[in-house]
């Protein structure tokens, strides 16, 4: 137990010395690596603000079934009828065009509205809630109600919440890819650094196999530094993305209050970055097996 | 300790370099292995060490069959031999101190303990003053010596010693000799090659002469 802990201790101290002895090639991996994490870390962040707009955006799912001015009070009266008859219906209020003529003058500010237009231009409309937010009862609604004699439009509020959840779900997709490729890239990145630093200790490595080091003694502290380097990167891509977050929120907020939206930008939260530093750490220590494996497998 | 039994070594290439060799070296001995150059008197240590495998025939190393032995085990075969390499295989990237420091960070000492007995090793070959400085600055002989520190600083109770003399003047030869049977005298196998006959010290040690890759009595 004393052996093992001085032989970790051991290969802890030499891979910081191998990076502290080496300090501008360290700096310059450890940039080049974080820069590559910060890319899908970055993006992450960014959409996980978008997701949270799209959650908070007020939609209720509500549908709005125009009716048109030439139908028959028989045809209303078949749409009341298959309006209450709708499933999760949970409020159906009718809105006649007179009133919704006089919320709009109320909305405009124009009281006289009514009285300057010649003819009232809206139609008569239904405003129907379901009881849950469900994108499949407002297509079965739509279906059940658009076809019906009178009925001239049906409109969800709905659209632009779907629109933004595909977006984001695309967003998640590409975020998902890049992060596989940028991690393959590390991978690839630190996996090198380590075979080139396998290759120049050759004569130490065979020294000491001829002394009687085991093969776990030789490579942990190429495993060490791998996963340290990548640890080391990850944390400094965590910076990146908090700057670059930084910077970027005075921008966005004024471009938020221009469309009178409420989005702002999030910080990356201390698991996700706890758990970007971790992965990191990972595909480092992937990188270093790897190459262990192939070089010093002949 | 040691046993021999019909052992050849054909390395690849075809050259016969041992030819069914059988020895036994008793625990405890001083054997110098003499022999022209070229003989086969690395070949025999480094089957000893396994760092080569034997062609035919059998070697044991502390009732262990090593000529067919697992590559897992060979790290604890190699912690119990103290290896003097006629190359020396010196590490130029780090100081005197920890080259010698290398077997004991494998075989897990701490570090206070092992700092004191890597000056207890290089004390006896007379590189104290150097502990600091680097290979590249040591002399030819200086390096041997070094080589010699590094292989009984964890105090093996085997040393093969290949030419550790090869380097050396008369006077350093002696000293070199004298530290082997101080060591000897502990208790320590050791087996010294070279090929001059010269540097074997006068008295009643057992010589194990090589001719051609065969034993010559
Ligand atoms: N790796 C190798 N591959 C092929 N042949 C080898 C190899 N190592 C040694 N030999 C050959 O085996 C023979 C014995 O070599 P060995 O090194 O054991 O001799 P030696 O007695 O130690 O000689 P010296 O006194 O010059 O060191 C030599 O003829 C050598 O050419
Ligand atoms: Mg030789």
């Amino acid at each position: 137990m004393k052996i093992w802990l001085a032989h970790h201790r051991h290969a802890f101290v030499s891979s910081l010395h191998r990076l502290a002895t080496a300090p501008f090639a360290t700096f310059f991996t450890l940039v080049s690596l974080g820069i590559t994490l910060s890319l899908p870390a970055g993006l992450a962040a960014g959409l996980a603000s978008l997701q949270q707009l799209a959650d908070r955006l007020p939609a209720q799912g509500t549908l709005t079934v125009y009716i048109r001015t030439d139908a028959s009070s028989d045809d209303r009266a078949a749409l009341d009828r298959r309006v209450h008859a709708l499933p999760g219906l949970a409020s159906a209020r009718f809105i006649s065009r007179n009133d919704a003529l006089h919320e709009l003058s109320q909305h405009l500010g124009l009281p006289d509205l009514s009285a300057e237009l010649p003819d009232n231009p809206l139609p008569d409309a239904w405003q129907l809630t379901p009881t849950r937010i469900d994108p499949a009862l407002n297509r079965e609604w739509s279906e059940r109600l658009s076809h019906l004699a009178g009925v001239d439009l049906v409109l969800g509020d709905q659209v632009w919440v779907s629109r933004l959840n595909a977006l984001v779900a695309l967003g998640d997709r590409l975020t998902t890819f890049l992060a596989m490729l940028l991690a393959a890239g590390l991978v690839t990145i630190s996996g090198n650094i380590i075979r080139l630093q396998i290759l120049t200790r050759l004569p130490e490595i065979e020294v000491s196999q001829l002394i009687g080091a085991t093969d776990r003694f030789i490579q942990r502290p190429f495993l060490y530094f791998g996963a340290l380097q990548g640890l080391l990167s990850g944390v400094l891509a965590w910076g990146i993305v908090c700057i670059a977050i930084w910077l970027a929120t005075p921008e966005l907020g004024e471009l938020a209050r221009l469309y009178g939206s409420a989005f702002v930008l999030g910080y990356p939260t201390a698991s996700a970055g706890l758990t970007l530093t971790a992965v990191a750490a990972a595909l480092g220590w992937l990188g270093a097996w790897l190459a262990l494996r192939y070089t010093l497998l002949r | 300790m040691i046993r021999f039994e019909q052992v050849s070594k054909r390395y690849p290439g075809g050259h016969d370099a041992l030819h069914e060799v059988t020895l036994h070296i008793e625990s405890g001995e001083l054997v110098f292995l003499t022999g022209h150059s070229g003989a086969g008197k690395s070949t025999l240590l480094k089957l000893i060490s396994a760092i080569e495998r034997p062609t035919s025939g059998n070697i044991w190393v502390n009732e262990q069959n090593i000529s067919r032995i697992r590559r897992s085990a060979l790290p604890f075969l190699r912690r119990n031999i103290g290896l003097v390499f006629q190359d020396h295989k010196l590490l130029f990237d780090r100081n005197v101190i920890h080259n010698v420091l290398l077997p004991l960070d494998i075989a897990g000492f701490r570090r206070h303990d092992a700092f004191s007995r890597a000056r207890a090793a290089l004390d006896k070959v007379g590189l104290l003053d150097r502990e600091k400085s680097m290979p590249v600055a040591l002399s030819g002989g200086e390096q041997q010596r070094l080589c010699i520190a590094r292989a009984i600083v964890s105090r093996p109770p085997l040393l093969l010693a290949d030419e550790p003399t090869g380097n050396l003047d008369s006077g350093y030869t002696a000293d070199i000799m004298r530290i082997f049977s101080e060591f000897h005298r502990t208790g320590t196998t050791v087996i010294i090659s070279s090929h001059d006959p010269s540097a074997v010290p006068a008295g009643r040690q057992r010589i194990v002469r090589l001719d051609h890759g065969s034993l010559a009595s």
